[in-house]
Order: structure tokens, then C-alpha cells, then sequence
């Protein structure tokens, strides 16, 4: 490929793919500026290893390993920034409309999955993003079993939850 | 609360986000073009300033050490030996720095999480290693200064407290040694030691290390 081509490929993958990234960071970052630091890193580590894409999997789930690895240790690693991402001034990923208007159960779900620890919450944002148990377990490297039985417990937590919250 | 409702909210969020986000496409040729760089601090860099600043000091030692035996009397023994060690366990830090930074190269975001973050966190908890093999070099620190003015114009006091200092360095390091591991992690005196904000990525590392292998178990 091209370096021209191969920049406009990552374009259009980044393009197609972005509501993942932006609802990954989301779910790791609630803080506005933190999200802004980790859609950047997230991009950046996708741009890095673009070159070394290997095209027996999809890219969503190249995209999911790459942005939820970096999520991951983004979340550990929070004290220990360089402060690069103060250089940009504006988003990445921008959101157009800034009302607010999702529902207030879409944000207890929100917060909920925010609560999750870090690897349970990649588990049930690939769940909710109708990814089959086969395609869970390749991105998160464990069985399709040992997926079933996380995803069953993660749901009654947060089924519990929200009971806990209407009652 | 059931799980088609879940997924229902999941995908009225993501039909909301197809509407309202978009992608600064400047920004994103910035960071194709290397103008933006990483946001985290690169592990690499830490890691080559402490190679970097454990080879000028084992240098420094060296050339000490040589000048010593070079001219080398009775009295300049403790000097030799104590400065040998702290060459010897400078080195082995060293080393284990090295291996870190072939390490580093080696971690690949797009593996599957489970392989991505256990490397990263073998990694980041094995920098506790550098620390438990610092510690021997303590009571090294407590003999290099003897000499033989020291033999010569014997003061029991101070006999009594050069031997109980470095006896208590020796056994405290010999233990920190032993005792610097993973499953200590829990305990009090652990937590004094590493309970400084530089540590907090490693025992969140190590902590993170235990999470993995529970995850994988259950």
C-alpha cells in the first residue's frame, strides 16, 4: 500500500469506527479532558500499529483490542501523563450537539458500566455492542465459556442496580 | 430491568452518536504525520534514563575501584570490597532495566487483552526487582569508609556502633530481599515502602497481575 492510500484507508477505518473509540473512552474516562487524552492515545496507537494490520480478523476487532488495551492502561496509568495532550486545543472526536438529551436511564447505565472493574467493563461493552461470544473471547483472550458465565454475573449486577436504584 | 432493554438503551445511544459525532480530520493527519505523539509518559525513555544513569555510576565506581587496587594497601581493603558490591549489584539492576526495555518492544496493543495487559503488568511489577536487588547493596554503604587509622586508635563506642549499623543493614537488607514479592503485597511494611506516588503504577500492576489470574480462573 502506498503511504497516501494507506493514510486514507486509516481515515476511513477511523471514520466508520469512531463511535467505538468514543464509547470506549467514555466508559474509562468520565472527566471531559482525560476523555480527550485517551481518543488521542487511542488513535495514535491505532495510527502505530496500522502498518502491522493482520487481515484475518475484522478491523472492528483489531480496533476493540487496540482501544480497549489502551483504556485499560490509561485507567492504571492516570497519574503518570506527559501532558502532550494539552498541545491540541480541540477534539479529535467531536460531538456536534452539545444537549444533552439522552435518557436518564442511558446515564445510569453509563455511570453503572463506569463502576465495573476494568476488565468486566470490556466484557459487557462488547456485549451491549451485540458482539457474539466467540468474537468476546478472541478480543479478550479467554474462553467462550468463561465469557458466558461473566456476562450472566455482570448483568445481574447491573440488573441489580438499577432495582436497587427504583425501588 | 431485562437485557433486551440493556441493548436497547445501548443502541439508541449509538444511533445518537452516528448523528453528532464527528472526526477533526487535521488532527488526525497531525498524529499520522508523528506531529502528535504519545500521551503517556513512554515507558522506554524512563527505562533507558535508568540504564543510562546505572552505567555512569558503575563507570564512576569502577574507575574509584581501580585507582584502589592500583595502590593497593591493608586499609584500603574495606574500601575495595564494599565498593565491588555496590559495583556488582548496581550491575545486576542494570541488567534487569535492559531486559525491560527489550520487553517494551515486545508488547503489541493489538494482541488480545488478556496477553496485552499481563505483559504490561509483569512488566511494570518486575521493576520491584530493581528495587529488592538495590537494597543488597545497603550495607555496602556502611563499610567502604573503614580504615586502617580505624584498627589503629581502637574506640570500642564507636566499634560497637559501626558493627550493630552495618549488622542491622545487612539482616534488614537480606530480609527486603526475601520478602519483596508479590504476595507481600497486602502487608504493612510493603505498603510503607512502595505507598510513595512513584510506585503507584507498579503496585497497581501488581495488584492488576493478581485480578488476571482470578479472571482467568473463574
Amino acid at each position: 500500500m502506498t503511504p497516501l492510500k494507506e493514510d486514507n484507508v486509516f481515515l476511513s477505518v477511523i471514520e466508520q469506527h469512531k463511535g467505538i473509540i468514543y464509547k470506549v473512552a467514555n466508559s474509562y474516562c468520565r472527566n471531559i479532558e482525560d476523555r480527550k487524552d485517551l481518543i488521542q492515545e487511542i488513535i495514535y496507537q491505532l495510527w502505530r500499529s496500522f502498518g502491522r494490520y493482520n487481515d484475518q480478523y475484522k478491523y472492528s476487532t483489531w480496533l476493540y483490542r487496540i482501544a480497549l488495551n489502551v483504556a485499560i492502561s490509561f485507567y492504571r496509568k492516570d497519574s503518570k501523563r506527559s501532558g502532550h495532550a494539552s498541545e491540541l486545543t480541540t477534539d479529535i472526536i467531536v460531538v456536534a450537539e452539545e444537549k444533552d438529551d439522552l435518557s436518564p436511564q442511558l446515564h445510569l447505565l453509563q455511570r453503572f458500566i463506569s463502576e465495573l472493574p476494568e476488565l468486566d467493563r470490556a466484557i459487557m461493552i462488547l456485549y451491549l455492542e451485540e458482539k457474539n461470544y466467540k468474537e468476546i473471547a478472541d478480543i479478550l483472550g479467554l474462553t467462550e465459556t468463561n465469557i458466558a458465565t461473566k456476562i450472566n454475573r455482570i448483568k445481574n449486577k447491573l440488573k441489580g442496580k438499577f432495582s436497587t436504584i427504583h425501588n | 430491568m431485562e437485557d433486551i432493554a440493556l441493548k436497547e438503551m445501548w443502541a439508541n445511544y449509538d444511533k445518537k452518536l452516528e448523528k453528532t459525532l464527528a472526526l477533526n480530520h487535521r488532527l488526525i493527519a497531525e498524529i499520522q504525520t508523528q506531529k502528535v505523539r504519545s500521551v503517556l509518559r513512554p515507558l522506554k525513555t524512563i527505562k533507558i534514563v535508568g540504564v543510562t544513569a546505572g552505567i555512569i555510576w558503575t563507570l564512576f565506581l569502577s574507575v574509584l575501584v581501580t585507582f584502589a587496587i592500583s595502590g593497593m594497601t591493608a586499609s584500603r581493603l574495606f574500601f575495595v570490597v564494599s565498593v565491588l558490591g555496590i559495583i556488582v549489584t548496581t550491575a545486576a539492576a542494570v541488567v534487569i532495566y535492559i531486559r525491560q526495555v527489550v520487553l517494551i518492544r515486545q508488547i503489541d496493543n493489538s494482541e488480545n487483552i488478556m496477553e496485552a495487559q499481563r505483559k504490561l503488568a509483569v512488566l511494570q511489577s518486575s521493576t520491584m526487582n530493581v528495587a529488592r536487588i538495590l537494597f543488597l547493596s545497603a550495607p555496602f554503604y556502611t563499610t567502604f569508609y573503614i580504615n586502617k587509622a580505624m584498627f589503629e586508635h581502637v574506640n570500642i563506642g564507636l566499634w560497637v556502633l559501626q558493627v550493630t549499623i552495618t549488622t542491622v543493614f545487612t539482616i534488614t537488607a537480606i530480609w527486603l530481599y526475601r520478602n519483596i514479592q508479590m504476595k507481600n503485597a497486602g502487608e504493612r511494611w510493603f505498603k510503607v515502602i512502595f505507598g510513595s506516588k512513584e510506585w503507584t503504577s507498579v503496585t497497581k500492576a501488581i495488584k492488576f497481575l493478581k485480578e488476571i489470574e482470578v479472571y482467568e480462573k473463574e
